[in-house]
């Protein structure tokens, strides 16, 4: 096992540095002055010097970059003048926003899609199955941006029920001071993410029921619910695990949508906003903390294989 | 073209960083400028609607993703803001002078730290005089904090954003301390005194000279003492180096954003307010300043800035919270926010809650620029009945109505009609080049063009005589552009695409090219013909050039040759002369000149003109002294609810 996660590790390495190499490349190929965008088009040439030379662009390009790297190394994820703060300070802000939020709307979306996906396989071609299927691709097509302004319009402009927007708190996570909300944008990314959830979770449940070991457990007598708990929702997860180990960097850039409507300070609209800004230490940044945490999912779902089905555990073992 | 003035004001400001200056010439006079609210001592006459309720807490919406985060007022291009500037900093940090009586252009002397400069010596000297005011440490507002804000600009100047070579400071050669409360400025030549006030002097910001220091040695949370110089030996900011290594510190000092409201330096001010919070996301709470000296005293408890990750959040947070200010609760709300342009069409559910609301513009104009050295279409471009013919093309009053949903104002001149202002004359009201197919039809015709209407127009008489095509243009040139404009701004998406169509009526074929607003900034720059960096035609910033704080409405910073802001390459000697007159001109004819530089701009189309853009700004139903300022400056001082 410990081989497995060394291996993996370095791996994991080496996609971090390709993606750092590509974005710093592609950063470098946008046309105009760097300094410009920063001090504006009428900066006077002494201001564009001084600031050239201050941030290391005066440099060739490759020492640029392993100047960065060598920061890196430090964990200094650098500094933006846009936002007069380090990029390390931003994130440390930031992050915990992102995962509160997506993070509790996943778990919401997995705790009503996973029973969901099992109840309509069970109950595959009948009324239930259908009308959830309906209710699932509803939600499913709906664009985001979308449902927020809805339920903001009958829950917050309509009724007073909610508040539009999460809340405003100086604290680090300061977003969990008004918990009510929270509840907009949690709901939110719950009802787009029961569709996801509960299709795969459909799919992968009627596959297992199809499987002989099902049809010999029914043969033996058993209950259809112990059928179901114990020989098919095991079986039936490792589509779900793929899906969660492919979506922790979603923790990070899922937020968008909700930071976007309901005024959230997260992850996903900072690079948003870097990007249109060539604001480089920012993008660089996240890009590096977004890689990690993809490389980290996809780490993370490999070995929730293994505790899942030991057959994997197997593979490749003379 | 984003109508939101506040972010046309952040997005020119910040790159265009108006300020500094240059010129010459002669003259005689006292400085005050014909739109100057005088009277020291004499504070607005606040608007009252209502029994005025002492206390309570206003909230003002910020624009979206942008949280003030410097606090230093003598800033650098990096950070200049109209969010940190005129948002953020003269809440507590009051620059001399004080511009805009609300909507009103002009110096108001009334809110100003200093009475009216006095100028003599045919306009080389001016003479400041500082009314009695202190900082909220006790200490006096003198003299000697303005030496200290001239000694760092000195020392640092290209650091700061309204640093041009030739203008201020390099146009003052010494200064003079005449008392505690008097300071003489020996300029380099005579310059137009309404035009130093307005443009130079405006600049100016005293600082605490408890801020001259480097390091925080001796400051404890109370506070950083003034220390006391040994005899004989000089405060820090009295050589070069010192200086030098000051604003070092305070820029350093700047950077801890987190820090701003605890630091025993930045809590030393002279304006209306303290800051008392400030968080990451920009939140900012601000309380009044028990020691501010100035006419208006706040009324309110508390005045907090929203931080807003888009317009979509503010405005749910308008519609969703109430209209009736400081009602307690724990909702949301906003006493002074804005209506985002997709959303102005509720403007009547807005009405229907109990919000006021009120249009306003800035003191501004709006154009896109021409790259008159580009290689491909410069020798086009240069020519002024082309110019003519494409200004005609553009349906301001169209756009206004069409795309603008009614929020904008036609540009007819440099020197702006709206909002009402002493400096406009008539001229600045009619349009030279009024939309007309027909009219760019035969104009281009009668230049040596084929007009291929919804074609590709084509030069048939090259030449440089009466009736060619002009200098430079070979006979088969077609008349094909290529257009750059910020993504994401559906009026100016509106506006661009009836350029376009329009403009194929004659012949014009116009490529759009939408790109993010810093790529904008990056490439739209003066350019040396055949260089890589010359490859724009014609850009637009989608951002409007507003006057602040160069607030004399002159064109040395945008149409002389070589300006800085001249991003496209225009050059003109007579037009240079003109400028130059403005700038250095007496004041008995300084109106003159500003006139018949008006009028010879107008007409020969350094930019194109397109209409400039206003913003739907809403307002509790109760608060009352809350009026905008011409410039984007904030007045929450003059802010009260009403029972």
């Amino acid at each position: 096992m410990s081989g497995f996660v060394l291996r993996r590790s370095g791996q994991a390495l080496v996609v971090l540095l390709g993606v750092t190499l590509a974005v710093f490349i592609l950063e470098r190929l946008t046309p105009g002055s760097l300094a410009h965008a920063i001090l504006g088009p009428r900066a006077s040439p002494q201001a564009v010097a001084a600031f050239d030379a201050a941030n290391g662009l005066n440099h060739p390009v490759v020492v640029q970059y392993l100047d960065f790297l060598w920061r890196l190394l430090h964990g200094n994820l650098g500094y933006s003048y846009k936002l007069n703060r380090s990029v390390g300070s931003l994130i440390a802000d930031e992050l915990p926003n992102d995962l509160i939020l997506v993070g509790l709307g996943f778990a919401f979306a997995l705790a009503i899609a996973l029973p969901l996906g099992i109840a309509q396989a069970a109950r595959r071609n009948q009324a239930f199955d259908h009308i959830g299927t309906g209710l699932a691709l509803g939600l499913y097509s709906m664009p985001s941006y979308w449902l927020a302004l809805l339920l903001i319009a009958a829950l917050s402009i309509g009724t007073h029920l909610l508040p539009p927007e999460a809340g405003q708190s100086a604290a680090t996570a300061g977003i969990l001071a008004d918990p009510r909300g929270l509840v907009l944008p949690v709901l939110t990314l719950t009802l787009v993410n029961i569709a996801w959830f509960s299709r795969y979770m459909r799919s992968a449940t009627i596959d297992t029921l199809a499987q002989d070991y099902v049809r010999l457990a029914r043969a033996k007598g058993l209950p259809e619910r112990l059928v179901l708990t114990r020989h098919v929702l095991r079986n039936s997860l490792l589509a779900i695990v793929t899906l969660l180990g492919m979506s922790v960097p979603m923790l990070l850039t899922a937020g968008l949508v909700v930071e976007y409507v309901f005024n959230v300070p997260g992850i996903g609209l900072s690079y948003w906003v870097a990007a249109s800004n060539a604001d480089y230490p920012v993008e660089l940044g996240v890009t590096v903390v977004v890689g990690f945490a993809t490389v980290l999912g996809s780490l993370v779902a490999d070995l929730s294989y293994t505790v899942l089905d030991p057959r994997v555990r197997e593979v490749g073992r003379p | 073209m984003i109508r939101n003035w506040r972010v046309v004001l952040a997005a020119v400001a910040a790159a265009a960083v108006l300020a500094a200056c240059g010129g010459s010439g002669s003259g005689t006079g006292s400085g005050a400028s014909p739109g100057a609210t005088t009277g020291a001592g004499v504070g607005h006459v606040i608007a009252t609607t209502g029994t005025p309720v002492q206390g309570g807490t206003a909230y003002w919406a910020e624009q979206p993703l942008s949280p003030p985060n410097y606090i230093f007022p003598l800033i650098s291009g990096a950070y200049y803001s109209n969010e940190n500037v005129y948002e953020f900093q003269t809440l507590m940090y009051r620059p001399l002078y004080w511009y805009g009586d609300r909507g009103k252009p002009g110096v108001d002397y009334s809110l100003s730290l200093g009475d009216p400069p006095v100028y003599s010596d045919h306009d080389r000297v001016v003479t400041i005089t500082l009314k009695h005011a202190h900082w909220s440490d006790g200490e006096p507002v003198i003299t000697r904090d303005v030496i200290f804000w001239l000694n760092l600009l000195k020392a640092d100047k290209a650091d700061w954003a309204s640093y041009v070579p030739g203008g201020f400071p390099d146009n003052v050669r010494s200064w003079t301390p005449l008392g505690t409360h008097t300071l003489q400025l020996h300029l380099n030549r005579s310059y137009n005194p309404i035009w130093f006030t307005d443009n130079e002097l405006s600049q100016i910001t005293p600082l605490p000279i408890a801020w001259d220091r480097t390091s925080m040695v001796s400051c404890t949370a109370a506070g950083c003492p003034v220390a006391v110089a040994r005899a004989g030996s000089a405060r820090p900011d009295e050589t070069p180096a010192g200086a030098r290594a000051v604003y070092r510190f305070l820029n350093d000092q700047a950077k801890e954003v987190s820090g701003y409201a605890q630091s025993p330096i930045w809590s030393i001010v002279d304006g209306a307010w303290k800051l008392r919070s400030l968080t990451s996301s920009g939140l900012a709470t601000f309380v009044p300043n028990q020691k501010y000296d100035g006419p208006n005293k706040p009324k309110l408890a508390k005045f907090v800035e929203l931080p807003f990750t888009s317009e979509t959040a503010e405005f749910s947070v308008l519609r969703a919270g109430t209209a009736k200010g400081d009602a307690g609760g724990s909702s949301p709300q906003i006493s002074v926010g804005y209506v985002p342009d997709a959303d102005v069409p509720q403007s009547a559910a807005l009405r229907s809650q109990g919000y006021r609301l009120s249009a306003f513009y800035p003191y501004g104009f709006d154009y896109f620029e021409p790259n008159f050295n580009n290689p491909a279409v410069g020798p086009i471009l240069r020519q002024l009945y082309f110019r003519q013919a494409f200004q005609h093309l553009v349906d301001q009053s169209g756009w206004i109505h069409a795309y603008y949903q009614g929020l904008g104002v036609p540009t007819y001149s440099p020197v702006p009609a709206q909002p009402a202002n002493p400096y406009a004359n008539r001229q600045a009201h009619r349009n030279p080049y009024p939309f007309s197919v027909s009219a760019a039809t035969k104009i281009l015709n009668a230049h040596g063009w084929k007009v291929a209407a919804n074609g590709t127009t084509s030069c048939t008489h090259p030449g440089s005589g009466a009736g060619d095509c002009g200098t430079g243009i070979a006979a088969g040139k077609q008349l094909r552009f290529t257009l750059m404009y910020p993504s994401g701004m559906s009026s100016t998406d509106g506006a661009m695409a009836d350029l376009q169509s329009v403009a194929r009526e004659v012949g014009i074929q116009i490529t759009l090219k939408q790109v993010t607003t810093a790529t904008i900034d990056a490439e739209i720059e003066p350019c040396a013909p055949h260089t890589a960096a010359c490859s724009w035609q014609l850009g637009q910033y989608g951002a409007a050039w507003v006057f602040a704080p160069d607030h004399y409405p002159t064109g040395e910073e945008i149409f002389q040759t070589g300006a800085l802001g001249n991003v496209g390459s225009y050059s003109d000697p007579s037009i240079d002369r003109l400028i130059k007159a403005t700038t250095t001109s007496p004041p008995r004819l300084a109106q003159r000149a500003l006139d018949v530089y008006a009028n010879a701009v107008r007409t020969q189309l350094p930019d194109f003109w397109q209409p400039s853009p206003g913003t739907l700004e809403t307002f509790q139903s109760n608060l009352a002294g809350a009026a905008l300022n011409a410039y984007g400056y904030l007045n929450p001082e003059e802010w009260y609810f009403t029972r």
